[in-house]
């Protein structure tokens, strides 16, 4: 049988079409030929008039190419230049791209379905999994140069992290040379509070005085503790947070001065911090260092 | 009213002839472009004759213009073949031309008969 694929591909060489497209053109044509030439022998012609009358078919009354050139969408290759900006051209090709990306899309809509859903699916998993990992891992402490913050725990030989001993926290002050200031935080305990309503459950942590100015923050009302109540039999005194003074004193602007019952021992409100989102859910009550 | 020279009017009447003839084809069921030509030729009993080099253009210009849908298609048993169906806008352009070529008969019709009388 003769090669069709060859002499279709010498009638189409002036169209300078893409090489995928050419491709299927000549298999398509290729087909109708050998169907044509395998026609004509079951119905008597010998190879050579069978052959003669199948190339015919391409150019009988109207030139393959001519007809494919009307329809097909020619690619003029572009000369590679040195120092010319293709920038223009990217962006035509880019266009090009997005237009023919889209017709295929809506030629196959189950696909696209499919492909739209796994995308979707793909995109919200990342951010949900993004969303954790910012608020735990990356979103910046909502503390005044708090890229200079760092927490100091005690290793041991059997513990990674120990909360650190009082005196050790002395020791490290003492001789720091390396930080601004080091304050020693105690963990959350759960209080009392009674004598002004219904009684409620808190949790509050001991901070020492300098905890709120190596934080940069400030209460907006009142003031925060100072370094004589960080000593035994002064340190009854606290700070509330700003969730507490809303919800149960109303934002009560006179709260300062006025006395609570912690654990049915009476401590006085020195302040009221703002809306900060780490420390929400915790008052605060002077603490020794 | 437009006039046109008859080579002109020759042109247009056998395109969308063609046209026609294809899409009424592909209203059926798909077909591939050989089964095209052998049906149109078996049921015009050899008048209608299409030869490649203007069958398969007149179906690449039908499927860019979104009227018909081309697909490679393998069968067990059979070579690729890529089959050709009418889409949802081939239909439409089909039901209006077959309309047109409707009026167009019998406007020929009514005149021919005119002229014999």
């Amino acid at each position: 049988m003769p090669n069709w694929k060859r002499e279709i591909r010498q009638r189409l060489v002036g169209l300078k079409l893409e090489p995928t497209r050419e491709t299927a053109i000549v298999e398509e044509l290729a087909q109708h030929l050998d169907d044509c030439y395998a026609e004509l022998l079951t119905g008597g012609a010998t190879e050579e008039e069978a052959s003669r009358a199948v190339l015919a078919e391409l150019s009988e009354n109207e030139s393959l190419a001519r007809e494919l050139r009307r329809v097909e969408r020619q690619v003029a290759p572009e000369p590679i230049v040195l120092g010319i900006n293709r920038r223009t051209n990217m962006i035509a090709g880019l266009w090009q791209d997005l237009r023919f990306g889209a017709r295929m899309l809506l030629k196959q809509p189950g696909f696209t379905l499919i492909a739209v859903l796994t995308l979707a699916l793909g995109i919200g998993a990342t951010t949900a999994i993004f969303s954790v990992v910012y608020a735990v891992v990356l979103r910046p402490l909502p503390f005044g140069d708090s890229e200079r913050l760092v927490a100091i725990w005690t290793q041991t030989p059997q513990t990674d992290r120990l909360p650190m001993a009082a005196a050790n926290h002395r020791d490290l002050k003492s001789q720091n040379t390396m930080f601004e200031d080091i304050a020693i935080v105690r963990g959350t305990a759960n209080y009392n509070l009674t004598g002004d309503g219904e009684p409620e459950w808190l949790q509050a942590s001991g901070i020492p005085a300098n905890l709120f100015p190596l934080l940069r923050v400030k209460p907006i009302l009142g003031r925060g503790f100072t370094e004589d109540e960080n000593q035994p039999g002064q340190d009854r005194v606290v700070i509330l947070s700003n969730a507490l003074w809303q919800r149960r004193y109303g934002g009560d602007d006179s709260i300062v001065g006025k006395t609570i019952r912690l654990e049915n021992v009476a401590h006085t409100v020195v302040g009221v911090m703002g809306r900060i989102s780490s420390i929400q859910r915790v008052r605060f009550k002077s603490g020794r260092r | 009213m437009t006039s046109i020279n008859a080579q002109k009017f020759d042109r247009e009447l056998k395109k969308g002839g063609a046209e026609l003839l294809v899409l009424s084809l592909l209203e059926a069921r798909a077909r591939h472009g050989y089964e095209l030509r052998k049906v149109i030729e078996t049921r015009s009993d050899g008048v209608l004759k299409f030869n490649a080099a203007s069958l398969y253009p007149l179906l690449y210009r039908l499927e860019k213009r979104g009227w018909i849908d081309g697909k490679w298609v393998e069968k067990a048993g059979q070579r690729r073949r890529r089959y050709y169906k009418l889409t949802r806008d081939g239909k439409k352009v089909l039901a209006a031309q077959r309309s047109i070529w409707e009026s167009f008969v019998a406007a020929i019709n009514r005149v021919t008969r005119a002229e014999n009388a």
